[in-house]
């Protein structure tokens, strides 16, 4: 690609973000009052020192490593479990049958409204009440079993029902031409099964990946919790730190995008022949 | 080798009325032979294929290969269908040595075995390639050296050409005759075009529907290659037509 061309894609992408920061600038200047709307350089300043220790929560690196760890523990343990199902449920109808109710109607309630039950049970257990040697880690001490169900409830539908629809969707004609070359039960799970709804399956990751990431700051206001993106931006609207807030609001955004781009990288690179078949 | 002994095949559909798909069939099919099945659509050949393939089962009678009742599908009896049916998430080498992969058999053979077939069919170059890169003449041919890769007794195919043009029609004929004269396996080939049946086959078995039943097994006394505008041919062609003629309208 020429000179022109690339400079032209990163004037189109950048032209909005660059647009909204102008206009906001302008209103935080005209509003002047810093607890209301920050100006950017006060953001920008706390982006710009992610080391710096910031009130007592530790450095927004820490948070966001700390947050990144409970939401992929979350969102490991959703696929263990949503991946082997949906497949159960896509390929045995008895299984769907037994689970169709159950998944359906468990699916339509939030994430967050499981809080007060998942609270009751688990309170503020977390790995370090199993490990105690863990209590000093700042990564995984601060793991609680409530944040990773949030997290993994959260995830867990998507990934499931994506699997479904992958392993529905694959043409009767691929099971029947794999049987007919002497292919049988592991062989057809390993080798026809999943290959052919792996597309699907990456979609359910990324989407629940994405949904997975949403559900990080309810599950880090929860009681115990004493570190992370959403605990800093909590504590940080206690002290009125509106710069702060924006700051990690930015940061739990631009994070899921790379994750989801990241995703979709690799849609794009693995499975092309999706896009294309006839 | 292969003997079809009184099967009959019932379907019910889904407002409980049954239907007489295949009624009494008997049919042997010999060693080598390259035999075709032709009729009008619904006439039952497609089924026959299947429950020769042992992705359906009789529901009276039963189907002998070499001694064994089939039950179930298996690699001794390699299926091609009309479907493009190659994995896409597979290269064109990957998928020719899938039988041989589910056999077990290593790496190293096992692409041996696939490039020989490549070579045979002159497809070699897309080895690497995926099946979204090929035409469709092209995926059949890859569809057909995926059955033979495993080495089967007898290959079943169900209107392979029939989604192709007809000059790719035309080539892949001929290419399949090259096969089989080289392989020399045993050929149950499924067509509605009685040109194409007469210009494969050593026996066309004339099937008519309702209920779909064998109605004449015919000889077909030419050598290879076939010439189409030959009289003779015109003859066969004037005979199974006639044969057909009532079905083909109903169709």
């Amino acid at each position: 690609m020429d000179k022109k061309g690339v400079s032209e894609k990163i004037f189109s992408r950048l032209l909005l973000p660059v647009l909204m920061a102008v206009v906001w600038q302008m209103l935080a200047i005209y509003i002047d009052r810093p607890m209301v709307l920050p100006r950017l350089e006060s953001v920008g300043k706390v982006l710009a020192h992610p080391n710096t220790k910031i009130l007592i929560t530790g450095s927004l690196i820490d948070n966001m490593a700390i947050s990144f760890v409970r939401v992929t523990c979350g969102f490991f343990l959703a696929s263990a479990i949503a991946i082997p199902l949906g497949i159960l449920m896509g390929y045995y109808r008895f299984t769907e049958r037994v689970l169709e109710l159950t998944v359906g109607s468990l699916r339509p309630i939030p994430p967050l409204a499981w809080t007060p039950m998942i609270l009751a049970w688990f309170g503020i257990k977390g790995l370090a009440d199993w490990f105690p040697e863990l209590s000093s880690s700042a990564f995984f001490g601060g793991i609680q079993f409530s944040m990773i169900i949030i997290i993994l409830i959260g995830a867990f539908f998507p990934i499931l029902l994506n699997t479904i629809h992958g392993v529905k969707g694959i043409p009767v004609i691929f099971i029947e031409s794999a049987r007919t070359l002497g292919s049988k039960s592991f062989s057809l799970l390993f080798k026809v099964i999943i290959p052919a709804c792996l597309p699907s399956i990456l979609t359910g990751l990324r989407i629940g990946m994405g949904i997975g990431w949403m559900c990080l700051v309810a599950a880090e206001m929860m009681p115990g919790s004493n570190a992370g993106l959403g605990y800093l931006i909590w504590y940080a609207y206690e002290l009125l730190r509106m710069d702060i807030i924006v700051a990690g609001m930015i940061v739990i955004g631009l994070i899921g995008f790379i994750m989801d781009w990241g995703f979709r990288y690799v849609e794009r690179k693995r499975f092309s022949w999706v896009s294309r078949m006839k | 080798m292969l003997k079809i002994i009184k099967v009959t095949k019932t379907f019910r559909k889904t407002n409980g009325e049954k239907i007489l798909a295949i009624s009494n069939m008997n049919l042997d099919v010999n060693e080598n032979e390259f035999v075709c099945i032709v009729g009008a659509s619904g006439c039952g050949k497609s089924t026959t294929l299947r429950l020769i393939s042992g992705l359906d089962v009789p529901t009276e009678g039963k189907i002998v290969l070499e001694g064994k009742e089939i039950d179930g599908p298996g690699p001794e009896r390699g299926v091609v269908f009309q479907e493009y049916t190659l994995f896409p998430w597979r290269s064109v080498l990957e998928n020719v040595a899938f039988g041989l992969e589910i056999k077990n058999s290593g790496k190293r053979k096992r692409t041996q075995t696939a490039i020989k077939y490549l070579e045979m069919v002159g497809l070699a170059d897309y080895a690497n390639a995926y099946p979204y890169e090929l035409s469709g003449g092209m995926q059949q041919r890859v569809a057909i050296i995926r059955a033979l890769a495993v080495n089967p007794k007898i290959l079943l195919m169900d209107e392979p050409f029939g989604a192709l043009d007809a000059l790719t029609r035309d080539f892949l004929q001929n290419e399949l005759i090259r096969i089989w004269a080289t392989d020399r396996k045993t050929i149950l080939f499924i067509t509605h075009s009685i040109n194409e049946a007469i210009f494969l086959a050593d026996r066309v078995v004339v099937m008519k529907s309702r209920p779909g039943r064998i109605h004449e097994v015919i000889e077909i006394n030419a050598s290879r290659p076939r010439d189409k505008t030959s009289k003779l041919f015109k003859d066969y062609y004037t005979l199974i037509h006639s044969m057909l003629e009532n079905d083909f309208d109903k169709a």
